[in-house]
């Protein structure tokens, strides 16, 4: 069994911050949007919208390959 | 955050057996909850909703007319709860074979301002009544409700152990890689760990709110326990009210004594879960998301008509209510229900893809499924 590939990444390794940076944002951008449409509406509505879509913008980005290159 | 082989493998295992447990229950309860998500709107087409219009200012009908007409309407049954549409002028009286069952009931429904009767669909008929039993229960009832429990609970740990496994994984990779130019194996792991980490926090929120939801009925227990022989206290030893003051009369006793911007929400009668032997209980709610779900109950003595006292929920009981929205996602208008939608989406497509990592296992020796979470996802199954 081959292990293709390990040699040009070998040098790269990240910390725990770097890998859960992003996870955690994400994750607190979630909580501000379940909790700010069940604070009031209009406005903390939008906000909801907008923060939980980009959910799925990041989800829909990634599968189409962003960090492909 | 480095963790030894050992460590590794053992959160590996954890990962793999609970999911393995709960995968098959999550993929239920996210199919069925799909079409839950936009239960109002399916109610809308075919309940008694349709018929009415709404009115601004709100109803003043007789209750009391409204009761007497479901008792007559349902002669064998005795009437339990009455509630209040929060959006239209319709008022719900719920009757039932006795005041604690919970699984024979009627559902009538009335005109707010006339009173009169709104013919509608049996409440526990049709496509939707099935879809919610079988969410909730697994149409077996509270212990079909508790088991679901226990599922949430396996649930919880295959996510936290799914997220310990994702950091030697992600090592030497970018967040939010998805490798499609190597084998279905590496995509479909790839795109498990993506969409994964990244709705997170939400899976986590509705994870355990539903946990919560399936504890309803112990926390109402706890309630009663807790805050209801409070109130019957002073009444030890007294029967319970034979003939029921005029609910009109209570209503409008527990109204005066209301802080403003509160709206009525419903009433229990006395002898029901929520509420005590000599009590109705009569609940207020607000007006935002959030306060609409956080009822205040006032109870009125069943016999006099008057107010014993109003209080405020204690923070389990708030905290299932709380639940509610938070689990359907029906609280911020229709734009908030289709991103749940897709959210629930995207959690089908987690189940999914880690399905297919273990229905794939046997061409992979474990060794090499750890090492390929220790090297940092990089070494490539042997096709």
């Amino acid at each position: 069994m081959s292990i293709n590939g390990t040699t040009k990444r070998k040098t790269l390794s990240q910390s725990g911050w770097q890998i859960f940076r992003w996870p955690l944002l994400m994750a607190l951008a979630n909580t501000v949007g379940l909790v700010t449409a069940l604070v009031g509406d209009g406005l903390y509505d939008l906000i909801s919208w907008a923060t939980l879509a980009l959910t799925l913008v990041v989800i829909v980005a990634a599968w189409r390959g962003w960090s492909a290159r | 955050m480095a963790l030894s082989q050992t460590g590794i493998r053992r959160w590996y295992l954890v990962h793999k057996w609970t999911s393995l447990i709960c995968t098959a229950f999550l993929l239920l309860l996210c199919v069925t909850g799909l079409p839950l998500i936009f239960h109002h709107e399916i109610e809308e087409l075919t309940g008694a909703h349709s018929s009415i219009e709404q009115v601004a200012g709100g109803g003043t009908a007789s209750l009391d007319t409204m009761v007497e007409d479901a008792k007559r309407r349902a002669p064998a049954q005795v009437p339990g709860f009455l509630f209040w549409d929060s959006e239209k002028p319709l008022v719900a009286v719920v009757t039932a074979s006795s005041l604690t069952d919970q699984q024979n009931i009627v559902i009538h429904y009335y005109d707010a301002r006339s009173g009169a009767h709104v013919p509608a669909p049996p409440h526990d008929e049709g496509v939707m009544a099935f879809l919610l039993d079988l969410h909730k229960s697994l149409l077996m009832g509270l212990p079909g409700t508790l088991f679901l429990g226990l599922i949430g609970l396996i649930f919880a740990v295959a996510v936290v152990s799914g997220v310990v496994v994702y950091a030697p994984f992600m090592r030497k990779l970018a967040f939010g890689t998805v490798r499609k130019d190597r084998s279905p194996r590496v995509r479909s792991l790839d795109t498990h760990n993506m969409v994964g980490i990244v709705t997170l926090g939400w899976v986590m929120v509705v994870g355990l709110t539903g946990l919560i939801l399936t504890m309803a009925t112990p926390i109402a227990l706890i309630w009663q326990i807790d805050e209801l022989s409070e109130i019957s206290a002073p009444y030890e030893g007294k029967p319970p009210p034979t003939r029921l003051a005029s609910l009109d009369t209570a209503v409008a006793a527990a109204r005066a004594a209301a802080p403003g911007g509160q709206k009525l929400s419903s009433v229990a009668w006395p002898g029901t879960m929520f509420s005590s032997k000599h009590h109705y209980m009569i609940a207020f709610s607000g007006e935002t998301p959030l306060t609409e779900r956080l009822i205040h109950p006032a109870f009125v003595d069943a016999e006099t008509g008057r107010l014993t006292e109003i209080r405020d929920m204690p923070w389990y009981v708030k905290g299932l209510f709380l639940s509610v929205p938070l689990h359907f996602g029906d609280y911020g208008g229709m734009p908030l229900k289709i991103i749940w939608a897709l959210l629930d989406i995207a959690a089908i497509v987690v189940l999914w893809t880690g399905l297919r990592l273990w229905f794939g296992r046997r061409r992979v020796p474990i060794e090499k499924r750890v090492e390929e979470l220790r090297g940092g996802g990089v070494p490539e199954p042997a096709e």
